[in-house]
């Protein structure tokens, strides 16, 4: 889209004529520029459904982001070669020159003390911290030479969602609505949630608009309580007699619209209309008491709660009703070691307890009602972790990693990705990708690719420059796609 | 729009609203001068007095509705003045509020 563009489809007869001179001239631009632009008469609602450049593999993204990083060598990546050597100390040639988040001088190094064994047609390797997806090997396909240029959970996470490690750019959701748009028209297009405590280190950046218009930006959901703040009307106020000042505030907002041309101010009178909608929409599909018992313990989900299982049955219920991007934030996998919680052996079991079954619930559910096939699941964090101990706690009983960016795992499955296949590799130490490596942009451009975009084609202009979510960098994997 | 603020303080513009002009076109025409730091055009001016109309029709009917619209939270009705207008006041203030034009500088 280009602003100038905008600018001129917003412009009545009266304006046009008006300001005839500049009028004419812009016209005369915008034509050449792009004719089916200034063919449209009336702005165009900004979220209805829209065809992306070429077919797509998936309709819609669930993203399931584990906030802090949770530690791949313990969960996807075995390494025998690292266990046997458990304790010695790392070789210089791995730490020197580099820098870690809390670990300095020489680590020792830390085989998983987990089990791992072989499951599916494929043989995907993966430890007993997961039971719940082993019978899942031939759904998933996992990226084992990932890396990242951030190694703290901010930048890291805004370059995983954004494409850029400062906030301020538009997220890969962001992206994904302003180009396809949503299908259900009383739900937000992109909405998140977020379980076990807190926002993502890298905050509401994480799921911004940036500069794109914010009508694109994630709407967070809360899964207690009333599901937006204020969705209800205040007393006094019944459905009438809201339609009737929200029929008034947008006559006098469209005055406005007509007089600025601003595209906020169409984005205000979308948000106004979309709220209206959601009064009722909203709290219908943030219920999940109508779901059956069967259906709730599957999940592992309770009626008020506020769990990562709650989290991806109201994915699946949206999913279901034609929005286009869940974003799940799960807090709690900083695998330090500075407590029990943090321990890569029994403290992982019981936090993975809360991820697996809920997630492996979801995939069979999307299965049932055939959106699997339709919907891009995508598993992780924003970086791996260490094959060493991390520095401060390598003394305690604790067991914990360190943030390492060189080398980790993520998980897709779903739309339009090969399941039952493993990418790439990483050394026997798990210190460095030694085949195929792929870089976030990498798997940014991949993503944009299964929804049916050209990565450099799908691009904002702001200050001067066509942004995108690649920035200038990625390549499509395509030996990641069905 | 619903939240808790927003309605008392359109709440309280509407009582000032109501002691500024006899007419409702007066009275609405100082909530937008006070809001908006200028007078609005007829067209605008016309628009929501007829919004006006419209609640204040609506509010005659629930005495109930008009009284909460009026008064939760910000206190009872002020001797003198009419819990029906004032309720239809205040349903006008909350848009005044939430004009584009009052919220963001284009």
């Amino acid at each position: 889209m280009n602003p100038l563009i905008e600018k001129i489809q917003l412009d009545t007869r009266r304006h046009f004529l008006r300001n005839c001179g500049m009028g004419l001239g812009a016209g005369a631009l915008a034509n050449l520029l792009s004719p089916e632009a200034f063919a449209l008469k009336a702005p165009q609602n900004p979220l209805l459904p829209r065809k992306p450049h070429f077919s797509e593999k998936a309709k819609r993204v669930i993203y399931i982001h584990l906030t802090g990083s949770p530690p791949h060598l313990d969960m996807w990546d075995y390494k025998p070669e690292l266990v046997k050597r458990t304790d010695q100390d790392c070789p210089d040639e791995f730490v020197k020159g580099k820098m870690f988040a809390f670990t300095s001088g020489t680590p020792k190094l830390m085989g998983t003390p987990r089990t791992f064994k072989q499951y599916g047609k494929s043989g995907m390797w993966m430890s007993d911290a997961i039971p719940n997806f082993h019978e899942h090997a031939d759904d998933f396909c996992v990226i084992k030479s990932m890396h990242t240029d951030q190694f703290n959970h901010a930048p890291a996470e805004l370059f995983v969602h954004t494409g850029f490690p400062q906030p301020g750019r538009p997220s890969f959701g962001a992206w994904t609505t302003y180009g396809l748009g949503s299908e259900n028209q009383d739900l937000p297009g992109y909405v998140v949630l977020i379980s076990s405590g807190t926002q993502p280190n890298g905050g509401k950046n994480s799921y911004s608009a940036g500069f794109i218009p914010s009508v694109y930006q994630g709407v967070q959901c809360r899964s207690k309580g009333d599901p937006v703040l204020y969705v209800s009307d205040p007393p006094g106020m019944n459905r009438g007699l809201r339609r009737a000042s929200l029929d008034a505030l947008k006559d006098l907002n469209q005055k406005a619209s007509e007089k600025f041309a601003h595209p906020e101010t169409l984005t205000r009178i979308a948000q106004y209309e979309l709220a209206y909608r959601m009064q009722t929409s909203v709290p219908d599909v943030m219920d999940i008491s109508k779901e059956s018992q069967k259906t709730l313990d599957a999940y592992g989900a309770e009626v008020g709660g506020a769990s990562l299982a709650n989290n991806c049955l109201l994915a699946r219920r949206l999913a279901e009703k034609g929005v286009r991007f869940v974003q799940l934030f799960d807090w709690g996998w900083d695998y330090h070691g500075t407590n029990p919680k943090e321990d890569i052996r029994d403290g992982l079991t019981k936090k993975c307890a809360t991820m697996d079954k809920p997630i492996s619930a979801l995939i069979k559910d999307l299965k049932e009602r055939g959106l699997f096939d339709e919907t891009l699941i995508i598993i992780g964090g924003e970086f791996g972790r260490t094959p060493f101990r991390e520095g401060r706690t390598s003394k305690g009983k604790v067991l914990g990693r360190d943030h390492f960016p060189d080398c980790y795992t993520m998980i897709m499955a779903g739309g339009g990705v090969k399941g039952g296949h493993v990418h790439g590799e990483s050394d026997d130490l798990g210190f460095s990708v030694t085949k195929d490596p792929v870089h976030v942009h990498d798997l940014q451009a991949t993503w944009m690719h299964l929804l049916g975009f050209d990565h450099e084609q799908l691009t904002y202009r702001f200050q001067g420059r066509d942004y995108r979510l690649t920035d200038v960098h990625g390549h499509v994997v395509k030996d990641l796609i069905a | 729009m619903n939240d808790p603020v927003y309605i008392e303080a359109a709440q309280a513009l509407a009582r000032k609203m109501v002691s500024s002009g006899k007419s409702v076109a007066e009275q609405i025409s100082k909530g937008f001068e006070i809001c908006l730091s200028r007078k609005p055009d007829a067209d605008e001016l016309n628009r929501l007095v007829k919004l006006f109309d419209q609640v204040k029709t609506k509010y005659s009917q629930n005495e109930n509705l008009a009284t909460q619209m009026a008064t939760d939270p910000i206190g009872p009705v002020p001797s003198g003045m009419n819990t029906t207008e004032l309720a239809a006041l205040t349903v006008a203030g909350n848009v005044l509020l939430n004009l584009d034009e009052i919220l963001m500088k284009r």
